[in-house]
């Protein structure tokens, strides 16, 4: 999301007791971030209040300057996947070592949106949740790895993995496809 | 043989290895499959944004008043430091011993080296110590009010990221020494959360 031109002004407000503006600003990407991680509306409004009341204690030590959809993006992150662990719904079991197979090219598929949000929808919620974070929000798998408390190849893991699915339920379940000799 | 999803992904977001770089030029299937990660990451950003189905703001304003602004960070450290000076002190008059997850702290910050299932299993029991300890002193007193309750909750929060943490490592063997750090992170927030505690049982009325 690009810096918004008034942020400074935004903050100004809140500062002064009116913490509207700031919400309105942010509320459609935090609520975006909080469904497509969370997959359930409840769950994601949850979210948004959290972040919100999160933003608006920390409102007297941010510092002046920085842009704030970053700091409001990591907030509502965190928000989420700690959302995520009070549904118990990170208990995915890792996947075993070893167990990367190289990939066979899949049958064709069409990209179209309703698609894509169902497949998002059908995925375990960590793999969506990374998916997410690293491949929409621009999260690095070194900042993923801090909010998950885990390292980057995890976080990589997570992510081939949730292609992985999402690619299999864009095809239909079908697997199959040309050889490939090169090394 | 074709490239590793992991590779593939790699390489999309710009950082290939050089024999996948050298593999994707010869494997017309990599290479497709490549510009397939590409196009299933630029529809996921085309997604349209979401918005709540109901306004929000009416709920979330009626709990911002309870909700204080927690003083800026200086204010905590000072708070924090007073705090941790005093428990200390009286810490040490009732032969509660800080001195042990202090010692284990500095073995664990010595390297890189694995730590030992003894020091797991004892950082988990000092965490199930001071949370015993915690639990009768917030027990003592559960009324809490302005920046001391908004340090506590703060506290609290990273706790409970620190949870998150743990229960996505737990059931894997990797990431031993993280796992070992954040259980010694537990272990400090909850003796920051005691100290905090036993500060305001000192200093409030009898």
């Amino acid at each position: 999301m690009a810096e918004r031109p008034d942020e400074r002004f935004l903050v100004d407000k809140a500062r002064r007791g009116d913490f509207e503006p700031l919400y309105r600003a942010f509320e459609r990407p935090v609520f975006t971030l909080a469904r497509r991680i969370l997959g359930r509306t409840e769950e994601a409004e949850e979210t948004v209040q959290e972040t919100f009341l999160e933003v608006f204690r920390s409102l007297p030590s941010l510092r002046n300057g920085g842009s704030l959809w970053p700091w409001i993006r990591s907030v509502a992150s965190s928000k989420a996947l700690m959302a995520l662990r009070r549904k118990r719904l990170v208990e995915e079991p890792l996947p075993e070592e070893g167990a990367w197979e190289p990939e066979d090219p899949l049958p064709p598929f069409d990209l179209n949106s309703l698609d894509l949000e169902r497949a998002l929808g059908a995925l375990p919620p960590l793999s969506r949740a990374v998916l997410w974070l690293h491949d929409v929000e621009g999260l690095t798998h070194e900042e993923i790895a801090r909010l998950l408390g885990s390292s980057p190849s995890f976080s990589k893991s997570r992510l081939a993995r949730a292609h992985r699915r999402l690619r299999e339920i864009l095809a239909g379940g079908r697997k199959g496809g040309a050889a490939c000799t090169s090394a | 043989m074709h490239l590793r999803l992991e590779e593939l992904l790699a390489a999309r977001d710009g950082e290939p290895s050089p024999e996948a770089e050298e593999h994707l030029g010869s494997c017309p299937s990599c290479a497709a499959r490549l510009g397939e990660l590409k196009a299933v990451r630029e529809a996921l950003q085309g997604l349209p944004a979401l918005a709540p189905p109901r306004d929000l703001w009416p709920s979330l304003r009626r709990r911002l008043p309870e909700e204080r602004p927690r003083p800026a960070l200086k204010a905590l450290w000072a708070a924090a430091a007073a705090a941790v000076l005093f428990g200390t002190v009286w810490l040490g008059l009732r032969g509660f011993r800080l001195s042990a997850p202090e010692t284990r702290r500095e073995v664990l910050a010595e390297g890189p080296a694995e730590p030992s299932a003894d020091e797991l299993s004892g950082l988990m029991a000092e965490s199930r110590r001071l949370e015993a300890i915690l639990k009768r002193l917030e027990a003592g007193n559960p009324v809490l009010k302005g920046s001391t309750a908004s340090a506590i909750a703060e506290i609290q929060d990273r706790i409970a990221l620190v949870d998150l943490q743990i229960s996505l490592l737990q059931g894997s063997n990797k990431d031993r020494s993280l796992l070992a750090r954040l259980w010694k992170e537990r272990v400090d927030l909850l003796g920051s959360l005691v100290e905090m505690h036993l500060f305001r049982h000192a200093v409030s009325p009898a």
